[in-house]
């Protein structure tokens, strides 16, 4: 268990594709028990390199790696405008003992369709500082992954921190899983800015249907410059999803995902939508008593 | 990964010794090495919830905790629960009351989770019950008894008498 991010670095160097980081250690513990890592001699823990933080300065919230999720969840950094989609997640990541095991970089690096935070810090428009013994870069998560269980990670590389920049607009989560305390079968977040009760600018990204969250740019185009109207956006959605290739889990059939999910991103728009307004109106209704 | 090592664990305010492999989980080692099998394997995949135990005040599931985690950190098992807090004795008896258990394999690792909740939240709701044991799974009782008992357990929200909890 290496003390400095330096000394772990060297050791992820040295042992290549025999090492693994482990940070909560609620995936790799069970990807071991069940053999299906027989390739890593070797597992480098992340979790006393001094990154559970949370910081927020200079307009940016940054999270260190290996911060707990049950740690942002019980912070304010969901109370930033534009970024209440993470405290909505963070709320459906049940149960609390693995809330208080994993980690804000582990569940961004693990890279499985089925996890919650990742939709919604995408949709966020999250940005990942990686470093390795080269130094450091920074990527938008949504160039992050490759595939299920390959982050765009190299060999060598440890994700630092996730950096989020509150925005003008809100955000929203939802999720739909077999019971509350399950992985998703879909999951949904929205963030919009409003002007004058239209939608300015808007990301969709949609979780669970994709071996990475996906971002749903058609939708993000047909709701600019309007109101958002379930009795169109919905129908609109119904007809695209058909031609979706997703991808089936142990938790659902695309058959049933296509179902569920037009109403379920239908109504995490509104909320959305609705957030905004409201704390549009808010700074309206204060311009008007000063 | 047979390596072993041998690491100091505090574990309900008494320190023990234990010989540990390289990736070896917290409930193995209570179990096997330290000898408190009051925390229960279930489905050793974090999944069930027979296994919560408190490290650092939190509950976690101790079938994937990494023991070497716990060095210099403060552990509360089953077996301890009640000597540390007031309020586990409370639970426990309303367990026994509202029939909040069959099997009673489960009943460890819900016996933390409420313990936890409740010291933290006296006055937990009804939601606030069922979130905090979201992560504990019981076969038996379709946890009637169980929400039943912990809800007993709570202190009543107003008390207009004044005569204290």
């Amino acid at each position: 268990m290496p003390t400095d991010i330096n000394e772990a670095l060297a050791k992820l160097s040295q042992h290549g594709k025999e090492a693994k980081v482990i940070a909560g250690g609620t995936g790799l513990y069970e990807l071991i028990k069940r053999n299906y890592v027989p390739e890593v001699k070797y597992v480098v823990s992340i979790m006393s390199l001094g990154l559970s933080y949370i910081k927020q300065s200079n307009g940016e919230v940054r999270m260190g790696s290996t911060t707990h999720l049950q740690d942002v969840l019980e912070s304010d950094v969901a109370a930033n405008k534009g970024l209440e989609a993470i405290s909505d997640a963070l709320k459906e990541i049940r149960p609390p003992q693995i809330r208080n095991m994993a980690t804000v970089g582990g569940e961004v690096c693990i890279s499985v369709p089925n996890v919650d935070l990742p939709t919604a810090l995408m949709a966020c428009s999250a940005e990942l500082v990686v470093v390795s013994l080269r130094g450091e870069r920074k990527v938008p998560l949504e160039e992050f992954y490759t595939d299920v269980f390959l982050p765009g990670l190299k060999q060598g590389e440890i994700v630092k921190e996730v950096v989020l920049r509150p925005s003008r607009g809100s955000s929203a989560f939802l999720k739909f899983g077999r019971t509350a305390a399950d992985f998703n079968l879909v999951n949904v977040a929205a963030s919009v800015e409003v002007n004058d009760k239209l939608i300015t600018a808007s990301k969709v990204v949609v979780g669970g249907i994709d071996r990475s969250p996906l971002r749903f740019r058609e939708l993000e185009e047909e709701l600019t410059s309007k109101t958002p109207d379930a009795k169109s956006i919905q129908p609109f959605l119904e007809k695209r999803v058909g031609k979706l290739e997703i991808l089936p889990t142990i938790h659902g059939s695309p058959e049933y995902k296509r179902v569920i999910m037009p109403p379920l991103i239908t109504k995490c728009v509104t909320q959305a939508y609705t957030r905004a307004l409201k704390a549009g109106r808010t700074v309206d209704d204060r311009a008007e008593i000063h | 990964m047979t390596e072993q090592k041998s690491i100091k664990l505090k574990v309900n305010g008494k320190t023990y010794s234990a010989k540990v492999r390289v990736y070896d989980t917290l409930l193995r080692v209570l179990r096997e090495e330290i000898g408190l099998t009051g925390s229960k394997v279930g489905c050793d995949f974090g999944g069930c919830g027979a296994c919560t135990v408190l490290v650092e005040g939190r509950p976690v599931y101790s079938c994937m905790f990494p023991v070497h985690y716990c060095v210099n950190k403060e552990i509360i098992t089953i077996e301890g629960l009640s000597e540390k807090f007031v309020k586990a004795q409370r639970l426990q008896s309303e367990f026994m009351k509202n029939g909040g258990f069959q099997c009673g394999y489960c009943t460890p690792g819900i016996l933390v989770s409420s313990t936890y909740l409740l010291e933290k939240n006296p006055q937990a709701s009804l939601d606030d019950i069922k979130e905090a044991l979201s992560g504990n799974i019981c076969r038996c009782t379709g946890y009637g008894g169980v929400i039943r008992s912990v809800l007993a357990a709570v202190e009543p929200k107003s008390n207009k008498g004044g005569d204290g909890p």
